[in-house]
């Protein structure tokens, strides 16, 4: 148990070596030394030495990537934690009240009508919004509001949207907007732009700082409801209260990098691997895992070749076989 | 506990989904290209095969016709065939050129352009296919096409044959037949004759004043600039579509155009064929100097945006719109118009005596015997249809 104190550190540090390794790789070439001087310029004066397309490449590309990438992969992450926390359940994902079919809609509806990005941006968080609410109204119907008949409500409206997502790609104009949209079910931080990440970022550290006060109260969740109910916690308000925040912050992720998979299901595994399966401290790992995570992906995504490579087939192919390899191994200590 | 395996169960399946859903949509885009919006013709379909029969008994009467086409594949079409289907972008506008129009039955969606429909009004009447690769095969049995001119899309031509529908392919999915210039220009001679070979009679003809054009203009052109160095050839690149980050990559129509126009085209270092998604970096690490914006319809796309302003092209305003007439110049009979107009952007000084609005005129006159008004020629070069849209 000791060894594992410094978990955290370890994982922040590992966040940094990635955050500064990928500002140093990309197709185009830039030293080490042009990097730094790009970046202490805004901060100090220092003669320009450097092309403008060394600037670009630094503040308009790599800078907002990163970031991008940064809160994406610890959004993803950190409400795959919740949701696997609220649902006890070790293989649900984000995507499982629909967030991600919804949004995608969303999405797409606005690329069909040739709608800005801001536009396309606020209707995914309203698609995704809209799928979870739907999602929850189904138990309602059926006045069983057990955790499994929420997973079955996800599953009925995943299943819609997913197929409405396919009629509006049925639709779409196969030149323009067919790649856009097939970029956004894929997902891919390659048009990220500084304002983007300005703009998720306040709603998501919002939500990120709610779930990391309530880690340990999803612990109480993981024990089961009647158990949480006799000890007194208004489950209904804290499983609300989670699901609106770890569904607020895979909307958002999905605003600015489409929906990238894997992520929200294998990373809170190799954070329990990690820490052990209580919240407290599974909630902070899971937030720099996931982030690590997608850094790594993102870089190899804009330098495996001078062509983008979509994020869902990269952290498809490292997180299944990842994941198998933590079932297989949790399997043996179980 | 059986809840839990349940819902277990339940997300692990709905995982593997969407893995396998995402990937078969990657694999779509990268097929799919060309033109337009849906157009929804399924009711026609019936209005059709009544005509249909009628005329069949003369299809039969004909003998037939033989055909090499760009795959080398021989086959045999009956002469005077009707109801023929188009599947493939670029063939309306060579139907146009062979003067065979009254003969289609049938063409993918992406053929009914505006600039096709305004010389070609009863463009709107034919059956619509809305795919190249998968079309409704029972609306071709219906229209009793005489024969399909398709890609070589080995399902959709193994269906062809099981069904005995007489095809020749004129455009390559997969693999290109050829990889140099040579093979370049010889292959824009091939395609349209294939389509001649096949339709038989004028057609041929038509295809030879066609070839004959194509070869003087190619001749003109490279009179020019086949004698420029490295240095005089500025690096070119072709946005396609997609914010400019689609391009199409070597052996592409706008690779072999650009060098003969006198460009350097930077996208000939990308690894496949057909289309690419590069990244911004990739497209700064090559610094263009002049960028085109292929199917696109505004230039702000790059000028205005940030990450684009240190590229040579950019910084100093050398990017241009892309024109589109019956089918995207960039790959159809009308490539041809293209090569002058990069010519004439990438090297004006050489090409001072090129009048583009003059020469857009003419082929339209020439070969779809139709007069453009000068407002037709202007609304071409800025990529807007005849309505100014």
């Amino acid at each position: 148990m000791q060894k594992k104190k410094g978990v955290l550190g370890v994982l922040i540090l590992l966040c940094l070596i990635l955050f500064c390794a990928g500002m140093c790789c990309g197709r185009f070439q830039i030293t080490f030394g042009e990097l730094a001087a790009v970046l202490a310029s805004r901060f100090i004066d220092i003669p320009v030495t450097w092309s403008q397309n060394v600037d670009n490449v630094v503040w308009a590309v790599r800078l907002p990537r990163l970031g991008g990438a940064f809160f994406v992969g610890a959004s993803l992450a950190l409400s795959g934690t919740v949701y696997q926390g609220i649902f006890q359940n070790p293989l649900v994902s984000p995507d499982l009240l629909g967030v991600s079919a919804g949004a995608c809609v969303g999405a797409s509806l606005a690329i069909l009508n040739g709608w800005p990005g801001t536009v396309i941006q606020i209707l995914a968080l309203a698609g995704g919004l809209v799928a979870v609410a739907l999602t929850n109204v189904i138990p309602h119907l059926f006045r069983n509001k057990s955790n499994l008949m929420l997973v079955l409500a996800g599953i009925i409206v995943s299943g819609f949207f997913t197929s409405a997502q396919g009629l509006l790609k049925y639709l779409a104009d196969p030149d323009t907007q067919l790649a856009l949209i097939t970029f956004w079910t894929m997902g891919s931080l390659a048009k990220v732009s500084a304002s983007d990440v300005l703009m998720i970022m306040p709603g998501m550290l919002v939500c990120m700082g709610i779930l990391i006060c309530l880690r340990w109260r999803i612990n109480l969740l993981a024990i089961g409801e009647v158990e949480a109910h006799s000890l007194g916690v208004n489950i209904t308000a804290l499983r609300g209260i989670c699901i609106v925040c770890a569904t607020v912050l895979t909307a958002s992720s999905i605003c600015i990098a489409g929906s990238v998979g894997w992520i929200g299901l294998v990373i809170p595994h190799l954070g329990r691997l990690l820490v052990g399966s209580d919240n407290k401290r599974l909630v902070p790992v899971s937030i720099f895992l996931g982030a690590s995570f997608l850094m790594l992906i993102d870089t190899f995504a804009r330098n495996l070749s001078g062509t983008e490579v979509p994020l869902s087939i990269l952290t498809g192919f490292i997180g299944a076989p990842a994941f198998l390899g933590l079932l297989l191994r949790q399997k043996r200590e179980i | 506990m059986k809840k839990k395996t349940a819902s277990l169960m339940l997300a692990c399946v709905l995982a593997v989904n969407f893995t396998a859903l995402g990937i078969t949509a990657f694999a779509e885009t990268t097929e799919q290209m060309s033109e337009q919006t849906t157009e929804q013709t399924t009711e026609q379909t019936t209005e059709q095969t009544t005509e249909q029969t009628t005329e069949q008994t003369t299809e039969q009467a004909g003998g037939m016709n033989q055909v090499t086409d760009v795959t080398g594949r021989e086959a045999e079409v009956p002469a005077n065939a009707q109801n023929v289907v188009l599947l493939p972008g670029p063939a309306y506008e060579k139907a146009m050129i062979l003067g065979v129009t009254d003969r289609l039955g049938g063409i993918t969606k992406f053929c009914n352009t505006e600039w096709a429909s305004l010389i070609h009004p009863e463009i709107n009447d034919l059956v619509v296919f809305d795919s190249s690769s998968t079309p409704n095969i029972e609306d071709i049995m219906n229209l009793n096409a005489g024969f399909v001119i398709c890609h070589d899309y080995q399902e959709l031509d193994e269906q062809l044959d099981e069904l005995s529908i007489p095809y020749v392919i004129t455009q390559c999915s997969g693999e290109l037949p050829y990889s140099d210039l040579e093979g370049f220009l010889a292959f824009q001679e091939t395609e349209i004759n294939a389509m001649a070979e096949a339709f038989g009679g004028d057609a041929l003809d038509r295809a030879k004043a066609w070839c004959d054009y194509f070869e003087e203009k190619v001749a003109y052109v490279r009179e020019k600039t086949d004698s420029l160095t490295d240095e005089e050839r500025p690096r070119v690149y072709y946005a396609r579509s997609d914010e400019g980050l689609v391009t199409f990559s070597k052996n592409s129509y706008p690779h072999y155009l650009v060098e003969l126009a006198g460009g350097n085209y930077v996208a000939k270092a990308t690894p496949e064929e057909m289309n690419s998604t590069l990244t911004i970096e990739q497209i700064m690490e090559w610094d263009p100097e002049i960028i085109f914006m292929g199917r696109m319809d505004d230039t702000g796309i790059v000028l205005e945006n940030e990450a684009w302003s240190g590229i040579t092209a950019v910084a100093q305003k050398q990017v241009y719109l892309c024109p589109s007439g019956v089918f995207n110049w960039d790959y159809s009979g009308e490539s041809v118009l293209l090569m002058l107009y990069l010519a004439k952007n990438i090297h004006p000084d050489l090409f001072a005596d090129l009048n583009m609005e003059e020469e857009i005129k003419n082929y339209y006159q020439t070969f779809y015997d139709y007069e453009l008004s000068d407002e037709n020629v202007q609304n071409i070069l800025n990529h807007m249809g005849p309505s100014a849209q």
